[in-house]
Protein backbone atom coordinates (compact mmCIF):
# COMPACT_ATOMS: atom_id res chain seq x y z
CA UNK A 1 0.00 0.00 0.00
CA UNK A 2 1.61 3.22 -0.98
CA UNK A 3 3.59 0.87 -2.48
CA UNK A 4 5.19 3.24 -5.32
CA UNK A 5 5.59 6.28 -2.74
CA UNK A 6 7.24 3.96 -0.66
CA UNK A 7 9.83 2.52 -3.60
CA UNK A 8 10.48 5.69 -4.24
CA UNK A 9 11.66 6.98 -1.08
CA UNK A 10 13.94 4.05 -0.53
CA UNK A 11 15.58 4.31 -4.05
CA UNK A 12 15.99 8.05 -3.54
CA UNK A 13 18.03 7.00 -0.61
CA UNK A 14 15.58 9.17 1.78
CA UNK A 15 14.23 6.14 3.57
CA UNK A 16 15.19 2.45 3.72
CA UNK A 17 12.56 0.53 3.61
CA UNK A 18 13.88 -2.73 4.34
CA UNK A 19 14.28 -1.83 8.13
CA UNK A 20 11.00 -2.06 10.34
CA UNK A 21 9.21 1.29 10.22
CA UNK A 22 5.98 2.38 11.20
CA UNK A 23 3.89 5.40 9.39
CA UNK A 24 0.99 7.60 10.03
CA UNK A 25 -0.77 9.02 6.96
CA UNK A 26 -1.87 12.88 6.63
CA UNK A 27 -4.83 13.32 4.80
CA UNK A 28 -5.81 17.05 3.86
CA UNK A 29 -8.35 18.72 1.82
CA UNK A 30 -6.18 20.26 -0.39
CA UNK A 31 -4.18 18.36 -3.29
CA UNK A 32 -1.30 17.07 -0.96
CA UNK A 33 -0.69 14.40 1.65
CA UNK A 34 2.11 13.45 3.76
CA UNK A 35 3.46 10.79 5.85
CA UNK A 36 5.77 10.51 9.23
CA UNK A 37 7.61 7.36 9.07
CA UNK A 38 9.16 6.46 11.92
CA UNK A 39 11.46 3.38 13.98
CA UNK A 40 10.38 2.46 17.14
CA UNK A 41 8.35 5.73 17.97
CA UNK A 42 11.39 7.27 16.90
CA UNK A 43 10.37 10.37 14.24
CA UNK A 44 12.48 9.70 11.22
CA UNK A 45 11.17 11.02 7.86
CA UNK A 46 8.62 13.45 7.00
CA UNK A 47 7.38 12.52 3.32
CA UNK A 48 4.79 14.74 1.50
CA UNK A 49 3.52 13.52 -1.60
CA UNK A 50 0.54 14.38 -4.88
CA UNK A 51 -0.68 13.42 -7.27
CA UNK A 52 -2.28 16.14 -8.44
CA UNK A 53 0.49 19.50 -8.01
CA UNK A 54 3.89 19.56 -8.59
CA UNK A 55 5.97 20.09 -5.09
CA UNK A 56 9.08 21.25 -6.08
CA UNK A 57 8.26 24.90 -5.57
CA UNK A 58 7.29 24.04 -2.05
CA UNK A 59 10.37 21.43 -2.00
CA UNK A 60 12.85 24.77 -3.14
CA UNK A 61 11.28 26.69 -0.07
CA UNK A 62 12.13 24.15 2.55
CA UNK A 63 15.82 23.73 0.86
CA UNK A 64 16.10 27.44 1.06
CA UNK A 65 14.71 27.69 4.49
CA UNK A 66 17.49 25.04 5.68
CA UNK A 67 20.13 26.53 4.10
CA UNK A 68 18.69 30.06 5.95
CA UNK A 69 18.00 28.34 9.34
CA UNK A 70 20.16 25.39 9.61
CA UNK A 71 19.71 25.59 13.50
CA UNK A 72 15.41 25.83 13.21
CA UNK A 73 14.44 24.30 10.46
CA UNK A 74 13.99 20.36 9.86
CA UNK A 75 17.02 19.23 7.69
CA UNK A 76 15.70 19.10 3.69
CA UNK A 77 16.16 15.47 2.43
CA UNK A 78 15.04 16.29 -1.35
CA UNK A 79 12.32 16.24 -4.15
CA UNK A 80 11.48 13.26 -6.67
CA UNK A 81 8.87 13.59 -9.37
CA UNK A 82 7.72 10.38 -10.89
CA UNK A 83 5.08 10.32 -13.60
CA UNK A 84 2.48 12.28 -11.94
CA UNK A 85 3.72 11.25 -8.45
CA UNK A 86 5.61 14.70 -6.84
CA UNK A 87 7.28 13.92 -3.56
CA UNK A 88 9.59 15.86 -1.25
CA UNK A 89 11.65 14.74 1.87
CA UNK A 90 12.82 16.31 4.61
CA UNK A 91 14.00 14.78 8.02
CA UNK A 92 11.12 14.05 10.85
CA UNK A 93 12.20 16.24 14.11
CA UNK A 94 11.19 14.62 17.83
CA UNK A 95 10.10 17.85 19.94
CA UNK A 96 7.50 18.62 22.20
CA UNK A 97 4.78 21.31 21.28
CA UNK A 98 5.31 24.66 22.33
CA UNK A 99 1.78 25.25 24.06
CA UNK A 100 0.13 27.48 26.38
CA UNK A 101 1.66 25.21 29.07
CA UNK A 102 5.30 26.10 27.97
CA UNK A 103 4.24 29.84 29.11
CA UNK A 104 3.61 28.52 32.97
CA UNK A 105 7.03 27.30 33.38
CA UNK A 106 9.99 30.33 33.50
CA UNK A 107 12.45 27.89 32.31
CA UNK A 108 10.54 26.50 29.53
CA UNK A 109 9.31 30.12 28.39
CA UNK A 110 12.77 31.62 29.30
CA UNK A 111 14.61 28.69 26.61
CA UNK A 112 11.56 29.91 24.02
CA UNK A 113 11.69 33.13 24.20
CA UNK A 114 15.88 32.97 23.60
CA UNK A 115 15.53 30.60 20.82
CA UNK A 116 13.45 32.92 19.08
CA UNK A 117 15.13 36.25 19.44
CA UNK A 118 18.04 33.89 17.71
CA UNK A 119 16.13 33.14 15.39
CA UNK A 120 15.03 36.28 14.39
CA UNK A 121 18.44 37.48 14.70
CA UNK A 122 19.25 34.82 11.87
CA UNK A 123 16.37 36.19 10.01
CA UNK A 124 17.75 39.82 10.43
CA UNK A 125 21.37 38.18 9.43
CA UNK A 126 19.82 36.68 5.68
CA UNK A 127 18.50 40.14 4.80
CA UNK A 128 18.86 40.61 1.00
CA UNK A 129 19.88 44.17 0.37
CA UNK A 130 19.03 46.00 -3.26
CA UNK A 131 16.16 43.04 -2.69
CA UNK A 132 13.44 45.83 -2.54
CA UNK A 133 12.04 44.53 -5.35
CA UNK A 134 10.25 41.97 -3.30
CA UNK A 135 8.99 43.86 -1.18
CA UNK A 136 7.02 45.82 -3.71
CA UNK A 137 6.26 42.57 -5.71
CA UNK A 138 4.53 41.10 -2.20
CA UNK A 139 2.53 44.55 -1.79
CA UNK A 140 1.73 44.44 -5.62
CA UNK A 141 0.54 40.60 -5.05
CA UNK A 142 -1.28 41.67 -2.12
CA UNK A 143 -3.29 44.52 -3.52
CA UNK A 144 -4.25 42.42 -6.77
CA UNK A 145 -6.20 40.15 -4.53
CA UNK A 146 -8.08 42.24 -2.80
CA UNK A 147 -9.31 44.70 -5.55
CA UNK A 148 -12.55 42.62 -5.64
CA UNK A 149 -12.25 41.67 -1.92
CA UNK A 150 -14.92 42.58 0.66
CA UNK A 151 -11.95 44.21 2.37
CA UNK A 152 -10.61 46.21 -0.65
CA UNK A 153 -12.17 49.48 0.76
CA UNK A 154 -9.71 48.65 3.90
CA UNK A 155 -7.49 46.91 2.04
CA UNK A 156 -6.10 48.85 -0.55
CA UNK A 157 -5.21 52.43 0.82
CA UNK A 158 -3.24 50.67 3.76
CA UNK A 159 -1.36 48.52 0.92
CA UNK A 160 -0.61 51.98 -0.82
CA UNK A 161 0.28 53.56 1.87
CA UNK A 162 2.64 51.19 2.62
CA UNK A 163 4.74 51.04 -0.80
CA UNK A 164 5.73 54.22 -0.38
CA UNK A 165 7.84 53.41 3.02
CA UNK A 166 8.24 50.22 3.43
CA UNK A 167 11.09 49.57 1.21
CA UNK A 168 13.26 51.41 3.67
CA UNK A 169 13.38 48.51 6.22
CA UNK A 170 15.63 45.95 5.62
CA UNK A 171 14.09 42.92 3.16
CA UNK A 172 13.43 39.36 4.92
CA UNK A 173 12.30 36.40 3.78
CA UNK A 174 9.54 35.58 5.75
CA UNK A 175 8.41 31.77 6.88
CA UNK A 176 4.97 33.04 6.24
CA UNK A 177 3.12 30.63 9.18
CA UNK A 178 5.28 31.91 12.12
CA UNK A 179 2.28 30.71 14.56
CA UNK A 180 2.65 28.74 17.87
CA UNK A 181 0.95 25.63 16.22
CA UNK A 182 4.50 25.55 14.16
CA UNK A 183 7.09 25.64 17.11
CA UNK A 184 8.69 22.86 18.95
CA UNK A 185 11.57 22.47 21.70
CA UNK A 186 13.84 20.10 20.95
CA UNK A 187 15.56 18.00 23.53
CA UNK A 188 18.78 19.80 23.29
CA UNK A 189 16.93 23.15 23.71
CA UNK A 190 16.69 24.01 20.17
CA UNK A 191 13.88 25.60 18.90
CA UNK A 192 12.35 23.97 15.39
CA UNK A 193 10.26 25.51 13.41
CA UNK A 194 7.95 23.60 10.92
CA UNK A 195 5.54 23.89 7.86
CA UNK A 196 7.79 26.42 5.58
CA UNK A 197 6.16 26.00 2.66
CA UNK A 198 4.93 29.73 2.38
CA UNK A 199 8.43 30.69 3.12
CA UNK A 200 9.67 33.82 1.05
CA UNK A 201 5.59 33.87 -0.38
CA UNK A 202 5.52 37.20 0.82
CA UNK A 203 8.49 39.69 1.70
CA UNK A 204 6.45 42.28 4.47
CA UNK A 205 9.01 42.66 6.94
CA UNK A 206 7.69 42.14 10.22
CA UNK A 207 5.19 39.85 8.71
CA UNK A 208 6.41 36.95 11.28
CA UNK A 209 6.65 39.07 14.11
CA UNK A 210 3.07 39.80 13.92
CA UNK A 211 1.88 36.08 13.10
CA UNK A 212 3.65 34.81 16.37
CA UNK A 213 2.02 37.77 18.45
CA UNK A 214 -1.55 37.02 16.73
CA UNK A 215 -0.76 33.37 17.56
CA UNK A 216 0.53 34.16 21.04
CA UNK A 217 -2.08 36.46 22.14
CA UNK A 218 -4.68 33.26 20.91
CA UNK A 219 -2.67 30.83 22.95
CA UNK A 220 -1.87 32.22 26.46
CA UNK A 221 -5.19 33.49 26.71
CA UNK A 222 -6.54 29.56 27.63
CA UNK A 223 -3.90 29.97 30.34
CA UNK A 224 -5.11 33.57 31.47
CA UNK A 225 -8.74 33.98 30.22
CA UNK A 226 -9.48 37.68 29.18
CA UNK A 227 -7.36 39.52 31.00
CA UNK A 228 -4.11 41.13 29.31
CA UNK A 229 -0.80 38.47 28.78
CA UNK A 230 1.72 39.60 31.34
CA UNK A 231 4.40 38.64 28.33
CA UNK A 232 4.64 39.58 24.82
CA UNK A 233 5.41 38.66 22.02
CA UNK A 234 7.46 39.42 20.10
CA UNK A 235 9.64 40.91 21.96
CA UNK A 236 11.88 44.51 21.40
CA UNK A 237 14.93 42.64 20.51
CA UNK A 238 12.84 40.64 17.81
CA UNK A 239 11.87 43.51 16.65
CA UNK A 240 14.95 45.40 16.20
CA UNK A 241 16.50 42.27 15.01
CA UNK A 242 14.07 42.47 12.14
CA UNK A 243 14.84 46.41 11.77
CA UNK A 244 11.87 47.23 13.25
CA UNK A 245 10.40 49.40 16.41
CA UNK A 246 6.65 48.77 18.50
CA UNK A 247 5.60 52.19 16.61
CA UNK A 248 6.36 50.75 13.33
CA UNK A 249 4.95 47.66 14.34
CA UNK A 250 1.54 49.21 15.03
CA UNK A 251 1.63 51.11 11.67
CA UNK A 252 2.11 47.73 9.72
CA UNK A 253 -0.57 45.69 11.51
CA UNK A 254 -3.21 45.84 8.85
CA UNK A 255 -0.69 45.21 6.20
CA UNK A 256 0.46 42.24 8.04
CA UNK A 257 -3.08 40.92 9.15
CA UNK A 258 -4.02 41.30 5.02
CA UNK A 259 -0.74 39.28 4.06
CA UNK A 260 -1.43 36.43 6.63
CA UNK A 261 -5.32 36.60 5.55
CA UNK A 262 -3.61 36.21 2.05
CA UNK A 263 -1.36 33.42 2.82
CA UNK A 264 -4.40 31.53 4.61
CA UNK A 265 -6.27 31.80 2.24
CA UNK A 266 -6.48 28.32 0.75
CA UNK A 267 -7.15 27.30 4.50
CA UNK A 268 -10.45 26.38 5.70
CA UNK A 269 -13.55 28.82 6.49
CA UNK A 270 -12.78 28.84 10.22
CA UNK A 271 -9.30 30.24 10.40
CA UNK A 272 -10.24 32.84 7.61
CA UNK A 273 -13.85 33.87 9.23
CA UNK A 274 -11.33 34.74 12.26
CA UNK A 275 -8.91 36.45 10.50
CA UNK A 276 -11.31 38.53 8.31
CA UNK A 277 -13.27 39.54 11.62
CA UNK A 278 -9.79 40.44 13.60
CA UNK A 279 -9.60 42.77 10.17
CA UNK A 280 -13.08 44.13 10.30
CA UNK A 281 -13.09 44.68 13.71
CA UNK A 282 -9.52 46.67 13.58
CA UNK A 283 -8.58 44.41 16.80
CA UNK A 284 -4.96 44.85 18.35
CA UNK A 285 -4.77 41.53 20.64
CA UNK A 286 -2.10 42.65 22.83
CA UNK A 287 -0.04 44.31 20.36
CA UNK A 288 3.34 45.85 21.27
CA UNK A 289 3.21 46.44 24.74
CA UNK A 290 2.17 45.05 28.21
CA UNK A 291 -1.15 46.99 29.36
CA UNK A 292 -1.09 44.49 32.69
CA UNK A 293 1.97 43.03 34.30
CA UNK A 294 1.09 41.08 37.22
CA UNK A 295 3.34 39.65 39.64
CA UNK A 296 4.80 36.12 39.54
CA UNK A 297 6.20 33.42 36.96
CA UNK A 298 5.34 34.93 33.84
CA UNK A 299 8.18 36.89 33.96
CA UNK A 300 9.47 40.32 31.94
CA UNK B 1 -5.16 23.43 -9.64
CA UNK B 2 -8.61 23.17 -7.19
CA UNK B 3 -8.02 24.39 -3.96
CA UNK B 4 -9.65 22.08 -2.08
CA UNK B 5 -10.08 19.14 -4.17
CA UNK B 6 -10.92 16.56 -1.26
CA UNK B 7 -13.23 18.34 1.13
CA UNK B 8 -15.45 14.84 1.38
CA UNK B 9 -14.15 12.45 3.69
CA UNK B 10 -15.15 9.83 1.31
CA UNK B 11 -12.66 11.40 -1.40
CA UNK B 12 -9.88 12.15 0.96
CA UNK B 13 -9.66 8.18 1.87
CA UNK B 14 -9.98 6.95 -1.75
CA UNK B 15 -7.18 8.96 -2.94
CA UNK B 16 -4.94 6.61 -1.20
CA UNK B 17 -6.16 3.84 -2.42
CA UNK B 18 -7.60 4.54 -5.61
CA UNK B 19 -5.39 6.97 -7.21
CA UNK B 20 -3.04 4.96 -7.94
CA UNK B 21 -4.81 2.70 -9.70
CA UNK B 22 -5.94 5.19 -12.01
CA UNK B 23 -5.89 4.80 -15.37
CA UNK B 24 -4.68 1.23 -15.46
CA UNK B 25 -7.28 -1.56 -16.50
CA UNK B 26 -8.09 -2.17 -12.55
CA UNK B 27 -11.28 -3.37 -11.22
CA UNK B 28 -12.50 -2.05 -7.73
CA UNK B 29 -15.68 -2.88 -5.76
CA UNK B 30 -16.70 -0.87 -2.80
CA UNK B 31 -19.32 -2.30 -0.51
CA UNK B 32 -21.49 -0.22 1.46
CA UNK B 33 -24.54 -0.37 4.01
CA UNK B 34 -26.07 2.27 2.32
CA UNK B 35 -27.88 2.33 -1.37
CA UNK B 36 -25.51 1.60 -4.06
CA UNK B 37 -24.30 5.04 -6.35
CA UNK B 38 -22.47 5.29 -9.37
CA UNK B 39 -19.15 5.91 -8.50
CA UNK B 40 -16.38 7.29 -11.33
CA UNK B 41 -13.53 7.91 -9.60
CA UNK B 42 -10.39 9.59 -11.98
CA UNK B 43 -11.45 7.64 -14.92
CA UNK B 44 -11.74 4.40 -13.33
CA UNK B 45 -14.95 2.79 -13.03
CA UNK B 46 -15.94 1.44 -9.14
CA UNK B 47 -18.33 -1.05 -8.65
CA UNK B 48 -20.56 0.46 -5.32
CA UNK B 49 -23.17 -1.70 -4.27
CA UNK B 50 -24.79 -2.45 -1.06
CA UNK B 51 -23.70 -5.56 0.98
CA UNK B 52 -27.60 -6.64 0.52
CA UNK B 53 -27.53 -6.44 -3.48
CA UNK B 54 -23.75 -7.39 -3.36
CA UNK B 55 -24.88 -10.82 -1.44
CA UNK B 56 -28.07 -11.16 -3.90
CA UNK B 57 -26.38 -11.31 -6.76
CA UNK B 58 -22.04 -11.70 -5.94
CA UNK B 59 -19.39 -12.08 -8.21
CA UNK B 60 -18.42 -15.94 -9.30
CA UNK B 61 -14.93 -16.27 -8.75
CA UNK B 62 -11.44 -13.46 -7.52
CA UNK B 63 -12.34 -10.58 -10.29
CA UNK B 64 -11.65 -7.77 -8.23
CA UNK B 65 -8.03 -6.03 -7.80
CA UNK B 66 -9.16 -4.05 -4.39
CA UNK B 67 -12.39 -4.16 -2.54
CA UNK B 68 -13.31 -1.54 -0.17
CA UNK B 69 -15.66 -2.14 3.10
CA UNK B 70 -17.28 1.74 3.33
CA UNK B 71 -18.09 0.82 7.27
CA UNK B 72 -19.99 -2.05 6.90
CA UNK B 73 -17.94 -4.29 9.43
CA UNK B 74 -19.44 -5.57 12.56
CA UNK B 75 -23.01 -3.21 11.12
CA UNK B 76 -26.10 -4.86 10.14
CA UNK B 77 -25.82 -5.85 6.75
CA UNK B 78 -29.57 -6.31 6.27
CA UNK B 79 -28.32 -10.44 5.31
CA UNK B 80 -29.57 -13.37 6.99
CA UNK B 81 -26.29 -14.83 5.43
CA UNK B 82 -23.80 -12.52 6.65
CA UNK B 83 -23.92 -11.21 10.50
CA UNK B 84 -20.30 -10.69 11.22
CA UNK B 85 -16.95 -8.47 10.32
CA UNK B 86 -15.20 -11.94 9.87
CA UNK B 87 -17.82 -13.17 7.00
CA UNK B 88 -17.58 -9.93 5.27
CA UNK B 89 -13.71 -10.09 5.38
CA UNK B 90 -14.26 -13.72 3.39
CA UNK B 91 -16.47 -12.53 0.93
CA UNK B 92 -14.03 -9.76 0.00
CA UNK B 93 -11.33 -12.17 0.11
CA UNK B 94 -13.28 -14.26 -2.70
CA UNK B 95 -14.20 -11.35 -4.82
CA UNK B 96 -10.62 -10.46 -4.71
CA UNK B 97 -7.44 -11.74 -6.85
CA UNK B 98 -4.73 -12.88 -5.52
CA UNK B 99 -2.62 -9.46 -4.69
CA UNK B 100 -5.67 -7.81 -4.24
CA UNK B 101 -5.85 -4.72 -2.05
CA UNK B 102 -8.51 -4.82 0.71
CA UNK B 103 -9.40 -1.76 2.72
CA UNK B 104 -11.99 -1.10 4.91
CA UNK B 105 -12.80 1.43 7.62
CA UNK B 106 -14.85 0.02 10.73
CA UNK B 107 -15.98 1.24 14.14
CA UNK B 108 -13.31 0.97 17.03
CA UNK B 109 -14.88 -1.76 19.34
CA UNK B 110 -12.45 -1.16 22.05
CA UNK B 111 -13.46 2.88 22.19
CA UNK B 112 -15.89 3.90 25.34
CA UNK B 113 -17.64 6.26 23.08
CA UNK B 114 -18.23 3.01 20.19
CA UNK B 115 -19.18 0.46 22.83
CA UNK B 116 -21.85 3.27 24.41
CA UNK B 117 -22.74 3.41 20.62
CA UNK B 118 -23.24 -0.05 19.82
CA UNK B 119 -24.86 -0.79 22.49
CA UNK B 120 -27.79 1.94 22.22
CA UNK B 121 -27.70 1.21 18.44
CA UNK B 122 -28.41 -2.43 18.50
CA UNK B 123 -29.93 -2.31 21.64
CA UNK B 124 -27.61 -4.74 23.60
CA UNK B 125 -24.75 -7.07 22.82
CA UNK B 126 -25.58 -8.02 19.16
CA UNK B 127 -23.52 -4.65 18.04
CA UNK B 128 -20.04 -6.21 19.84
CA UNK B 129 -20.68 -9.78 18.95
CA UNK B 130 -20.63 -8.47 15.12
CA UNK B 131 -17.28 -7.00 15.50
CA UNK B 132 -15.64 -9.94 17.08
CA UNK B 133 -12.53 -9.94 16.26
CA UNK B 134 -12.40 -6.75 15.30
CA UNK B 135 -12.39 -5.15 18.44
CA UNK B 136 -8.92 -3.46 18.90
CA UNK B 137 -6.09 -2.86 16.00
CA UNK B 138 -4.14 -5.70 17.69
CA UNK B 139 -7.28 -8.58 17.00
CA UNK B 140 -8.31 -6.46 14.01
CA UNK B 141 -4.67 -7.29 11.78
CA UNK B 142 -4.51 -10.41 13.41
CA UNK B 143 -7.91 -11.79 12.07
CA UNK B 144 -7.28 -10.19 8.92
CA UNK B 145 -4.19 -12.11 8.53
CA UNK B 146 -5.87 -14.73 9.66
CA UNK B 147 -8.03 -14.84 6.84
CA UNK B 148 -5.39 -15.05 4.04
CA UNK B 149 -4.26 -11.68 3.65
CA UNK B 150 -0.84 -10.05 4.42
CA UNK B 151 1.08 -6.75 5.30
CA UNK B 152 -1.62 -6.04 7.28
CA UNK B 153 -2.17 -2.47 8.75
CA UNK B 154 -4.24 -1.31 11.11
CA UNK B 155 -4.62 2.78 11.65
CA UNK B 156 -6.80 4.63 14.11
CA UNK B 157 -8.72 7.36 12.39
CA UNK B 158 -8.46 11.06 13.72
CA UNK B 159 -11.00 12.33 14.47
CA UNK B 160 -13.46 9.58 12.57
CA UNK B 161 -14.04 8.17 9.29
CA UNK B 162 -16.56 10.82 8.36
CA UNK B 163 -14.09 13.18 8.12
CA UNK B 164 -10.46 12.04 8.09
CA UNK B 165 -7.53 14.28 9.04
CA UNK B 166 -5.22 11.38 9.86
CA UNK B 167 -4.45 7.52 10.01
CA UNK B 168 -2.18 7.13 13.17
CA UNK B 169 -0.17 4.11 13.83
CA UNK B 170 -1.70 1.48 15.90
CA UNK B 171 2.03 0.04 16.60
CA UNK B 172 2.21 0.22 20.36
CA UNK B 173 5.91 1.40 19.93
CA UNK B 174 4.97 4.76 17.43
CA UNK B 175 1.19 5.44 18.28
CA UNK B 176 1.83 7.70 20.93
CA UNK B 177 4.28 9.96 19.57
CA UNK B 178 2.31 9.58 16.28
CA UNK B 179 -0.87 10.77 18.23
CA UNK B 180 1.24 13.90 19.75
CA UNK B 181 1.88 15.37 16.24
CA UNK B 182 -1.57 14.61 15.32
CA UNK B 183 -3.17 16.40 18.01
CA UNK B 184 -0.89 19.53 17.79
CA UNK B 185 -1.55 19.77 14.15
CA UNK B 186 -5.13 19.05 14.22
CA UNK B 187 -5.67 21.38 17.12
CA UNK B 188 -8.09 23.78 15.13
CA UNK B 189 -10.31 20.84 14.88
CA UNK B 190 -11.03 20.89 18.62
CA UNK B 191 -12.82 22.75 21.48
CA UNK B 192 -10.84 23.86 24.11
CA UNK B 193 -11.97 20.69 26.61
CA UNK B 194 -11.42 18.40 23.32
CA UNK B 195 -7.56 19.13 22.74
CA UNK B 196 -6.78 19.14 26.70
CA UNK B 197 -8.52 15.85 26.78
CA UNK B 198 -6.76 14.29 23.70
CA UNK B 199 -3.15 15.59 25.14
CA UNK B 200 -3.45 13.89 28.73
CA UNK B 201 -4.87 10.88 27.23
CA UNK B 202 -2.29 10.48 24.26
CA UNK B 203 0.42 11.85 27.59
CA UNK B 204 -0.99 8.56 29.41
CA UNK B 205 -0.85 6.09 25.94
CA UNK B 206 -4.59 5.67 25.79
CA UNK B 207 -4.78 7.68 22.48
CA UNK B 208 -6.28 5.09 20.74
CA UNK B 209 -9.26 4.77 23.01
CA UNK B 210 -10.64 8.25 21.82
CA UNK B 211 -10.88 6.84 18.03
CA UNK B 212 -14.07 5.75 17.17
CA UNK B 213 -12.84 4.25 14.15
CA UNK B 214 -10.26 1.78 12.12
CA UNK B 215 -8.52 2.09 8.87
CA UNK B 216 -7.19 -0.71 7.43
CA UNK B 217 -5.62 -2.28 4.55
CA UNK B 218 -4.04 -5.99 3.25
CA UNK B 219 -3.26 -7.94 0.51
CA UNK B 220 -4.31 -10.82 -0.44
CA UNK B 221 -1.63 -13.51 -0.38
CA UNK B 222 -0.72 -15.09 -3.77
Amino acid sequence: MLTVIMEAARQNGWFDTALPYERSIYLSRGASMWMILSREGRPDTFLKFSHLVDLQPEALRFRDAYAAFPRHAPPFVGHSQRKDLSMMATRAVDFTAVTAATWLSRQDSTRVREELERFFIEAGDSAVSGATDKVLGSLQELRLHYEQHSLASLALPALDAAAAWLTDLPPIAQHGDMVMNNLGLRADGRLVVFDWEDYGALWLPGLDLFTLGYSFDEQIRVVMGDRSCAWTLPTRSMQAASGLDPATMERLWLVHALGFLYLKRNYGPDIQAQLHRLISEGKAQCRSKPTHRPAGRLGR
Amino acid sequence: MSQLPFALGEDRLRTLYLLPLAGNEHAVLELRADAARPLRWNGLPVDSLSVADYLAKPVVGPCYDAVFLVGVLGRPTHSASVGTAQQLIEIASGALRPGGMLVAHLDHGAAPKQIWHLLKRDRGLRGLHRLRGFETAARCTASVNASGFQDTECYYVEPHADDPAALISSHPKAAKTHFVRTIRRNRPLYSRSGYWTRALCVQVGLGGLLQPHLFLWARKRC
